[in-house]
């Protein structure tokens, strides 16, 4: 029997099939149900999504906590335009033009001033959730076009979501340029050693800068997949997601420091936490629980990683920040 | 030697002749002129600055904290529901927020400093570990018609303006203002900061020092939590969800610089007097609270770029002599 490679790969996809089984058990047989089964990968789209991008960031040994937010407003710019205009391909490109303008705004005062991802994006997506707040007021933009919700009643088969499709096409892509591209070694470099990098005459600048307006990119993206789903727009869409993009990528495998980073990880992870939280739906633990669930996750994953990087002695230049 | 000219010419007293200016202007043209309105900013400020300086000492040692205002929340709780259920004095709740405070920021502290990970998604997964604690709490954190024992902190003033908590709280940043310039201790903590490998070398421990760091912050926390929760009739532990944002505000507005090792009390406390003034500006106008996210987010950014700015070019600016011995900011 040929040797199955081991690797943190194949352990997250035992483990999935793993809790694929307990709540099946647990549920007394309804995880497994094909609609229910294939129902979760609806919401695991818009995660997923942001996390492809996030992944590339994080690698890069930086963050961007406005992602959520981001899509927040991309949705409400969405929805005030076609309420504006009840034009949809205006509504659209206005959608993809926020997550661009904002992902770029992003990307701009990292790469031009000396500020910290963290901080920046924490400006920032303080920034953009006031702009969705402002625009939005407390309207909830909601009467889309019937094309919209055409997601919610065609599936593949009758039974696979079509955002699920894209989302895989999407990760296929990112998985293909992370893992056998140039561009990939570089995002892995500058996480490892920025400086070293920059004087191999690799131009970081340019490369941070589109990974930043990617995460605005795909928060778009995401954005629009979500109004699809819940044709309703408003400020606080986002608040959830940063935390779960987030550990989804951390438990995928990429170190929070940079350097180490995992496209198929982060899928996988995404999926387990997707299976997870509608598990944990079905037994009757709901959003709260999830979210509270998801910071323990993360917390241990992040000690569980620093245990395993602490092994491989990776020379970093300030340690203990 | 030209000492003087360098005090009119630091960064904090330009801010703090910015808030003067601004608190003037509010004072003469809207209803702030009011003994209530008085008193209400210096509430703010009292439990703000007391946070902003916990916020401060964690971003001098190069260290975030997203979950400062649950962690608050968590605290307030817990003195309320000891207040309201054993009917005791503020000699025990206070030590009780206090308490838990330290508690809850030490947990932080361990997973920093034992486990090498970064404080920043640290401190965002246990913010929603927080959270979750919330919901095992008695009636879900919420602590209902708080009596006597407890809301007499909150509701008393000295001199008709002045209220109790926001003397606590100068108290409190004094003292820490003195510990940071008289104790061995901060220096140490500024040293960690400013370059970690530098001070191990110097024979300094940074996982100690970062640890004692985070225990000090959560005693501060505690103590902010009583400020801010002791003129309320309902204690409730989620409201003080997302104020980490402003204690962050006060401290970078304050010219602490976000890597660490450079930043000092009073430009906290001046921050402390900025932010709460804007925020209650913005009240007065009639603002709702979504302007204040977007402003919130360019005062940190602007703050930010101002600290992160060379040195040399302030010092050019404002007619200093540009030693450049000195090095950089």
């Amino acid at each position: 029997m040929k040797k199955i490679k081991m690797n943190y790969q194949t352990i997250m996809f035992v483990i999935l099939i793993l809790l694929l089984i307990v709540f099946n058990a647990i549920s007394e047989g309804v995880m497994l149900k094909p609609n229910v089964l294939f129902g979760l990968t609806e919401n695991v789209v818009e995660v997923g999504l942001l996390a492809l991008a996030m992944t590339f960031i994080i690698t890069t040994g930086g963050i961007d906590l406005s992602v959520g937010y981001i899509m927040a407003l991309s949705a409400v710019m969405m929805g005030f335009t076609y309420d504006k205009t009840q034009n949809m391909v205006l509504s659209v490109a206005v959608c993809f033009a926020t997550g661009i303008i904002c992902g770029l705004f992003n990307g701009v005062i990292i790469v031009k001033t000396k500020i910290p991802p963290l901080v920046a994006t924490l400006a920032t997506f303080s920034l953009y959730t006031g702009l969705a707040k402002i625009v939005a007021g407390t309207n909830i933009y909601s009467s889309f076009p019937k094309g919209m919700s055409f997601l919610i009643k065609n599936k593949l088969f009758k039974v696979v979501p079509y955002q699920f499709i894209l989302f895989l096409v999407i990760a296929l892509l990112f998985w293909y340029i992370f893992s056998y591209t140039r561009l990939g070694r570089y995002l892995r470099g500058i996480g490892y050693n920025e400086a070293a990098i920059r004087f191999s005459g690799v131009p970081v600048d340019k490369i941070k800068l589109s990974i930043y307006t990617l995460s605005g990119i795909m928060g778009s993206i995401a954005a629009l997949v979500y109004l699809c789903r819940l044709p309703a727009a408003k400020p606080d869409i986002g608040v959830n997601i940063n935390l779960e993009t987030i550990t989804a990528v951390v438990l995928g495998g990429t170190s929070i420091v940079g350097g180490i980073g995992s496209v198929s990880g982060t899928v996988l992870a995404v999926l387990i936490l997707g299976v997870l939280r509608k598990g944990l739906s079905l037994i009757g633990l709901g959003g709260d629980r999830y979210n509270f669930i998801l910071g323990i996750i993360l917390v241990i994953c992040l000690i569980a990683f620093s245990f395993v990087n602490g092994q491989i002695k990776i020379k970093r230049k300030v340690p203990t920040k | 030697m030209k000492k003087n000219r360098m005090i009119f010419k630091s960064r904090e007293f330009i801010l703090a002749v910015f808030t003067v200016t601004f608190f003037l202007i509010m004072y003469f043209t809207t209803n702030f002129r009011s003994v209530a309105g008085i008193q209400s900013y210096l509430r703010d400020v009292a439990f703000l600055s007391v946070a902003g300086v916990s916020m401060t000492l964690l971003f001098l040692t190069g260290n975030t904290d997203l979950s400062m205002g649950t962690t608050m929340g968590l605290a307030g709780f817990f003195a309320a529901y000891v207040a309201k259920s054993y009917g005791t004095q503020w000699y025990v709740f206070i030590p009780v927020a206090i308490v838990v405070g330290i508690f809850f920021a030490s947990i932080n502290g361990i997973i920093i400093t034992k486990f090498k990970v970064p404080a920043m998604v640290a401190s965002l997964a246990m913010m929603t570990v927080h959270m979750g604690v919330f919901t095992l709490l008695p009636s879900g954190g919420w602590v209902e018609n708080m009596s006597e024992n407890f809301t007499w902190l909150g509701y008393t003033n000295v001199f008709t303006v002045i209220p109790v908590v926001f003397l606590i709280a100068i108290t409190v940043v004094i003292l820490a203002a003195l510990f940071m310039k008289y104790s061995r201790f901060s220096k140490k903590i500024y040293a960690v900061g400013g370059n970690p490998n530098a001070a191990k070398l110097a024979g300094i421990s940074p996982s100690k020092t970062v640890f004692i760091t985070y225990i000090l912050a959560g005693g501060l926390v505690g103590i902010a939590s009583v400020l801010f929760y002791t003129n309320k009739q309902m204690v409730q532990a989620n409201s003080a969800y997302g104020m980490e944002m402003l204690f962050i505000t006060a401290t970078v507005v304050g010219g602490t610089s976000v890597m660490g090792g450079k930043g000092n009390i009073w430009g906290t406390l001046v921050g402390a007097f900025l932010v709460a003034l804007i925020t209650r500006a913005m009240i007065f106008f009639g603002l709702q609270d979504y302007y204040s996210f977007v402003f919130q987010g360019v005062i940190i950014l602007i703050a930010v770029l101002a600290s992160a700015a060379d040195f040399k070019t302030i010092s050019k600016k404002f007619g200093r002599s540009t030693n450049t011995k000195r090095g950089a900011a």
